[in-house]
């Protein structure tokens, strides 16, 4: 195979990654939290020693998406959405998370733990304790916790400058290498989750083009296997 | 190619989503039944290139890496314990709990369960059972020749006997309430059983220390809400619909591969 052929499947390679990304999107429509996912595509350059330089495609980068996903009323009082920028501070064994999943639950000692069990931790990065559960727990808009009347505490979104550059660890947390900063423009919401932000009729739309694509791609290795055998006939032909 | 197992993951779950729901939808005339939700999760990320690396001898580093993800999973149903609607029922046994706490049943192994359903009938010795003849705890019996049956709001129970002025007081019911409801275990016939995860039982005189309130005469109807369950169902369905489309994408991408000359 020539170089035609090299450059084309590069191209097909990327674009089952593509059909990864759409699939995965796809299937955690209902992922409360979940941000979307996008394949960034770059070239790789080689310069030819005659002309102009050869452009294999590769993968650059994964972009995620970090807009705000539609939010849903649940009257859940453990359900808890963050309306703006920010995550919610979760203690992992191994170390601080960040989660949009506002889904809570409360252990058997009473903390507010994820569905791991992962303690939420509230603004000064300590577990949340309700000493007589639910009863009369509410939190307000600033995060401000109260139970029976008392505060508690205060909840509050941390915020990165860099998103694109949290990594994720599966069950919806990322890790992140930087120092988080209160994100203090987010307001808290009691009784709602915060949806997947995926938008199905974009991914639709992302798959067709995706398989088009491929499809274009293989026609461009077949052309180019046509010329080649045409130009080795027509060597023959000259040739008999 | 793994966007096809990645899309049967999103199946799979899109099918747990529907077996809830329509669990739901089959107990929504189920006296005390409280809905339930499924809560799913990411699965694992396939690192190709990792954010934070760096990129030259220089110190540049890449700004964000190159994570693929492999799908999702379910992760937790849970119960959602808020207030279901009164009916009355006229009924001297039917009792409602308005707030929190759950009746506290004794099963035949001797065991505690814990229900919201509070259609509670007389056995032949007249004690206090549920539907299924389990005994209401603490345990209450009504004498033969009672002609009424009255449960204050507290939980104290007393009877009219025939011929009688005085009603005579039978005893006290009393309610149990746990740190964490969702984490009990259901085991079918509106029943509920203690774990690790939901805490020990509290045990209170109903109205006292936070404890619900009685309703005699009235049952507590299931807390689904049809509106709320027929939208999830047709989002499910929609969902499931997409991912299987993926799969046909991502067979027809194959496809192709097999035809390549």
């Amino acid at each position: 195979m020539d170089t035609t052929a090299y450059v084309a499947l590069s191209r097909m390679d990327t674009l089952q990654r593509q059909m990864n990304t759409v699939a995965s999107n796809l299937a955690n429509l209902s992922t409360n939290g979940y941000r979307g996912e996008a394949l960034r595509f770059g070239e790789f350059l080689e310069s030819g020693s005659d002309g102009p330089g050869i452009a294999f495609v590769g993968i650059e980068g994964v972009y995620r998406d970090f807009r705000e996903g539609p939010i849903e009323t649940t009257n859940n009082p453990l359900d808890l959405a963050i309306s703006g920028d920010g995550f919610f501070s979760v203690l992992t064994p191994s170390g601080v998370r960040y989660t949009r999943d506002g889904h809570f639950e409360l252990s058997s000692i009473g903390e507010i733990v994820t569905n791991e069990g992962y303690p939420l931790l509230d603004e000064g990065g300590a577990p949340i304790a309700l000493a007589n559960g639910l009863r009369d727990f509410s939190v307000g808009e600033d995060g401000t916790m109260t139970s029976e009347g008392t505060v508690i505490g205060r909840l509050q979104a941390m915020g990165f400058g860099q998103n694109q550059a949290l990594s994720l660890d599966g069950g919806g947390l990322f890790r992140a290498g930087q120092a988080p900063s209160i994100a203090d423009q987010s307001k808290i919401l009691q009784g709602s989750l915060e949806r997947s932000n995926v938008e199905p009729v974009l991914e639709i739309t992302r798959m067709m083009e995706t398989v088009r694509a491929f499809e274009g791609t293989q026609r461009l290795i077949d052309v180019d296997n046509e010329m080649e055998r045409k130009v080795i006939e027509r060597a023959l032909d000259l040739r008999g | 190619m793994q966007s096809m197992s990645v899309a049967a993951t999103g199946m799979m779950a899109q099918q747990m989503h529907v077996e809830v729901i329509s669990n739901n939808i089959a107990n929504m005339t189920t006296t005390g039944y409280k809905r339930r939700r499924p809560e799913f999760q990411d699965l694992l990320y396939q690192g190709a290139r990792q954010a934070g690396a760096a990129s030259s001898q220089d110190g540049t580093i890449v700004p964000s890496g190159v994570q693929i993800g492999l799908g999702v999973k379910p992760a937790a149903v849970y119960q959602i314990f808020d207030q279901g609607d009164f009916v009355s029922t006229e009924n001297d046994l039917d009792i409602a709990v308005q707030g929190d706490g759950f009746f506290v049943v004794t099963l035949p192994s001797g065991e505690s369960a814990y229900t919201r359903s509070g259609n509670f009938q007389l056995s032949p010795n007249g004690e206090i059972v549920t539907a299924d003849g389990y005994l209401l705890t603490p345990g209450i019996s009504v004498p033969e020749d009672a002609i009424s049956i009255s449960i204050n709001q507290e939980g104290g129970v007393s009877v009219q006997v025939d011929g009688q002025v005085q009603p005579v007081e039978l005893g006290q019911l009393e309610l149990a309430t746990f740190l964490n409801p969702s984490g009990l275990n259901a085991i079918g016939n509106n029943l509920l059983k203690e774990t690790i995860a939901s805490g020990t039982p509290i045990q209170a005189t109903p109205g006292t220390d936070g404890m619900g309130t009685l309703l005699q005469g009235f049952l507590e109807s299931s807390n689904v809400n049809p509106v709320q369950e027929i939208t999830s169902l047709i989002t499910a369905q929609r969902a499931y619909d997409m991912n299987s489309k993926v799969i046909t994408a991502s067979d027809e991408m194959m496809a192709t591969v097999t035809q390549l000359r």
